[in-house]
């Protein structure tokens, strides 16, 4: 058996799973089929054929490729209980292991969760036992047996589980319920069938057309969801889905909440477009921004003055209509490059111009009502006060809208009068940036360098310090490239929002997102199997240098995080883009 | 298993040491192939030794004990002969072991079941490790021990009942009954915690199989949900459900076919969430066939049970085993 990733999104992500000849696409089903009970026509896995039932601990029918026996006490039993069983247990597992978060574990190529039934009736409980499985077996796959439907498959998806099976629904199916990926209903109290499959055409009239039914509705919902995964949209797909069960809401709070670390690690660092809901403000890759932000950025060196500007509907903010208006007042002015332009926006908190193509800055869609919600409102207040405690400005001029400036607090010069972009407004603001003629004048080498370099402390942490040192910046924003010596040695991709390394970048870098590789000349792409160690900052979509011993072989972007390239034996870890 | 009885203790909670009055009642039974009446006692003792070092998974009737004291047993003895009216049948249960001396002191088990001396047949419970005792009630009355075996598959017997004891050594005390020349009656449990539904019916039958030659009566106890037990919490998490009457139906059916001595099945709860229970819509048919098999042993009285339910059962029969956990 082999298993080949070939997409990430969230926490979870699509591979191959190749068993002999046949190849299967994951996340998947395993179908149930027995004499008694059909499996639908599309079922690439069998559970019942493919892998048998091995039977129970009491009454264990061991055999190859079975679903093993196994002792399982219940989740809240005392620990030494389940030490106990995993001990009784262990003898049985080969293809197949079970995990708990309350047991050992054995090496297999499965892994099953015990107890899914049980923990999914408690959200924490759940996230919890899936994050602690995930510690175990890392990134192997993971089948959570018997709670799966087309209503709750994206949401356990999201959570990191793999594989599921038909078994939910066999049981529900004959107590008469009709699934849709919205909900439960028994079938004699749906008016109208809202699907179009060969038996909803037909009409419903035996256990058999229900069952098809509902496997069709299973099947579209494991599309729907590898598609999402594809387009780096389930998260979206995940919260619209939290109307329909107060639990999915819960498990989003939570992950959110309690497993920013897990999910963190394994968020893609660029994504696709963020339609922001009340959700958003927690997502673990807009939490990443503002931790970054928080933790490893710094304002450019030479600013002495801090404007903060309103967002604009359109991305990046430099594009739109006002702040095009904005930039033309900024730019009127002498010694404009001492002033730091920062844009406060929900649900990313603060953006520094700079930043303003780096994933998520570029990438959402918020609904501007005007209104704020006070989770937003604290967020914004907490994001201002560290930001401008921790960063030394001389002067903050604060130009946002009266509807989100009457409710922050902060120690600044008003400029907004109404409307951000009023007559009133703006000519207020070209008043109060003429207290920049009162510092010393910064040249725009000196302000693109410093520009560049937070862009770096952002993207890389603190070698960006010593990375810039010596280094000039040439182009116009966002065109930005770094040299050294006369030598490129990173350039500004403002698709990705992070700057690319030349080699002579990548020796700059020094040991910081580093790869450590076998023995070989990576070309084209370097797979897992190849890896012998990863920095373990490292996350999907970084930029990343590509060493043998303390030889710089080359550089690239990475397609998994550092653990799971240590980890995995399979699977593109880095795309190189330059080596020796 | 050490680790299971401090669960099953942790659930047991605080015994109670308040005094309660002994149990009677009137029920039939059947002697010699004819239907007659039995009269029962439940005789208050400080109960089961085995439950108050923790006990088995399924067992509450540690709640029907208190802490007697010796005057008191002879009292109740008193006031039940009062009520007797000479059934043939006297069946005298303690909630625990009459061979137990801690429960009924030596001297006083034979005097018990002497002051029944117009019953044909004495009927009393024990475990096997106070076999030993059997000495104390030499008598020239028809005298039935009762033993529970639960299950002959020693893995149910110590991971999931928590019975303190293994096959073989049930075995060796149940040979010694038959050595005293006493009947053996076997309990056997329908559908112990933690197996399933397929495992249950798999294990009643694999247990007839072992005891077929020794015992006399062979008595199913499909579990009912006792408070204050494993089995209890386990339902309330919708971890364990009790026996399907299809489930208990099967046991019966299949073990008339191996074994030609008398089958009894007293479903405890039936047809309540509690107890053994169908759909809901059947279980009264159920119910009253299998009582009916208790008396008559006549398998024909299962014949026309139906009932649509059956589809759910045995979907569950293929199936459960597949949810581990």
């Amino acid at each position: 058996m082999r298993f080949e990733i070939l997409r990430r999104d969230c926490n979870t992500r699509i591979g191959n799973l190749e068993i002999g000849e046949r190849k299967i696409k994951i996340p998947n089903v395993l179908w149930y089929e027995s004499e008694r009970i059909p499996s639908p026509s599309f079922a690439e896995l069998k559970l019942g054929k493919d892998f048998k039932k091995g039977g129970t601990f009491f009454y264990p029918e061991a055999c190859k490729f079975c679903i093993p026996p196994a002792l399982i006490y219940p989740y809240s039993f005392p620990e030494e209980i389940h030490e106990k069983s995993f001990a009784l247990n262990k003898k049985f597992f080969d293809f197949f292991s079970i995990v708990s978060p309350k047991w050992d574990f054995k090496k297999a190529s499965i892994y099953i969760m015990a107890n899914a039934k049980e923990l999914f009736s408690n959200p924490r409980n759940f996230v919890n036992a899936v994050a602690e499985i995930r510690k175990k077996i890392g990134y192997c796959l993971l089948y959570a047996p018997g709670i799966a439907n087309p209503v709750n498959f994206p949401v356990l998806c999201y959570c990191g589980i793999d594989l599921f099976d038909s078994l939910y629904i066999v049981l529900k199916t004959r107590e008469k319920i009709y699934f849709t990926s919205e909900g439960e209903y028994e079938i004699d109290e749906v008016e109208e069938y809202p699907c179009s499959c060969k038996w909803c055409k037909k009409g419903i009239e035996s256990y058999e057309d229900l069952l098809m039914h509902n496997y069709e509705a299973m099947k579209n919902e494991v599309v729907k969801t590898r598609n999402a995964i594809y387009k780096n949209e389930l998260r979206e797909y995940v919260e619209s889905r939290s109307h329909f069960d107060a639990k999915f809401a819960s498990i989003i709070r939570i992950m959110d909440t309690d497993y920013f670390g897990y999910q963190e690690k394994r968020f893609p660092l660029v994504g696709n477009k963020i339609i922001a809901s009340p959700y958003s403000l927690k997502r673990p890759d807009i939490n990443r921004f503002r931790e970054r932000i928080r933790g490893r950025y710094k304002k450019p060196e030479c600013t002495k003055i801090l404007l903060l500007l309103p967002c604009s509907a359109k991305k990046p903010y430099s594009l739109s209509k006002s702040h095009k208006i904005f930039r033309r007042v900024i730019s009127n002015c002498i010694n404009r490059y001492v002033i730091h332009e920062v844009i406060v926006t929900s649900p990313i908190g603060i953006v520094p111009r700079e930043l303003e193509y780096t994933y998520p800055s570029a990438h959402y869609d918020v609904s501007v009502t005007g209104e704020w919600s006070r989770e937003e409102l604290e967020m914004v207040q907490e994001m201002l006060d560290d930001f401008i405690s921790k960063n030394n400005y001389e002067y903050v001029i604060n130009h946002l809208p009266p509807e989100i400036s009457e409710k922050i607090d902060i120690d600044a010069v008003k400029t907004c009068i109404e409307h951000p972009i009023s007559q009133k407004s703006l000519g207020k603001l070209k008043d109060e940036i003429k207290i920049a003629e009162e510092f010393e004048n910064v040249r725009h080498t000196v302000r693109k360098k410093d520009d560049a370099k937070s862009i770096l402390l952002y993207q890389f942490g603190e070698i960006a310090e010593k990375f810039m040192e010596e280094c000039s910046v040439k182009g116009k924003y966002p065109e930005y490239k770094i040299y050294y010596m006369e030598k490129q040695v990173a350039s500004f991709s403002s698709k990705r929002g992070l700057f690319s390394l030349t080699l002579a970048g990548g020796k700059r870098l020094g040991k910081n997102y580093w790869v450590e590789i076998d023995d070989f000349m990576p070309r084209g792409s370097i797979f897992a199997v190849g890896i012998k160690n990863a920095d373990e900052r490292i996350r999907i979509g970084d930029e990343v240098v590509v060493y043998y011993g303390e030889e710089l072989r080359g550089v690239g972007i990475s397609k998994m995080n550092g653990e799971e390239m240590v980890e995995a034996d399979a699977g593109e870890a880095v795309k190189i883009r330059h080596h020796i | 298993m050490k680790e299971l009885a401090s669960v099953t203790k942790k659930f047991k909670g605080e015994i109670t040491k308040k005094f309660k009055k002994p149990r009677i009642w009137k029920e039939k039974d059947v002697l010699n192939g004819k239907i007659v009446d039995a009269f029962v006692l439940i005789l208050r003792t400080r109960g089961c030794r085995w439950s108050h070092k923790g006990g088995c998974t399924m067992c509450g009737y540690f709640k029907e004990t208190y802490d007697v004291k010796e005057d008191e047993i002879l009292k109740q003895i008193k006031e039940a002969v009062k009520i007797y009216e000479n059934e043939k049948i006297v069946k005298i249960f303690t909630s625990g072991s009459f061979l137990d001396e801690r429960e009924i002191p030596s001297h006083m088990q034979k005097k018990i079941i002497e002051s029944f001396s117009k019953a044909e047949k004495i009927v009393i419970e024990s475990r096997p490790e106070f076999i030993k005792n059997i000495e104390n009630i030499k008598s020239n009355k028809r005298i039935e021990i009762a033993m529970g075996l639960e299950s002959a598959n020693d893995r149910v017997l110590e991971y999931s009942i928590n019975k303190g004891f293994k096959y073989a050594e049930w075995r060796k005390w149940a040979e010694k009954v038959k050595e005293y020349g006493k009947e053996l009656k076997v309990y056997i449990l329908i559908k112990p915690p933690f197996l399933t539904e397929k495992d249950a019916i798999k294990d009643a039958i694999k247990s007839v199989e072992k005891v077929k030659d020794i015992a006399d009566t062979l008595s199913f106890n499909p579990v009912a949900i006792h408070s204050r037990t494993v089995v209890e919490f386990l339902w309330k998490k919708n971890l364990y459900r009790p026996p399907w009457l299809w489930s208990v139906v099967e046991v019966l059916r299949k073990s008339s076919e191996i074994y030609d001595g008398m089958i009894k099945c007293d479903v405890v709860a039936g047809g309540k969430e509690r107890g053994s229970h169908n759909c809901g819509k059947c279980d009264k048919d159920f119910l009253n066939s299998i009582k009916n098999f208790s008396l008559r042993q006549n398998v024909d009285i299962f014949k026309n049970l139906e009932c649509i339910c059956k589809e759910r059962w045995l979907d569950l029969i293929e199936i459960e085993e597949l949810f581990k956990g």
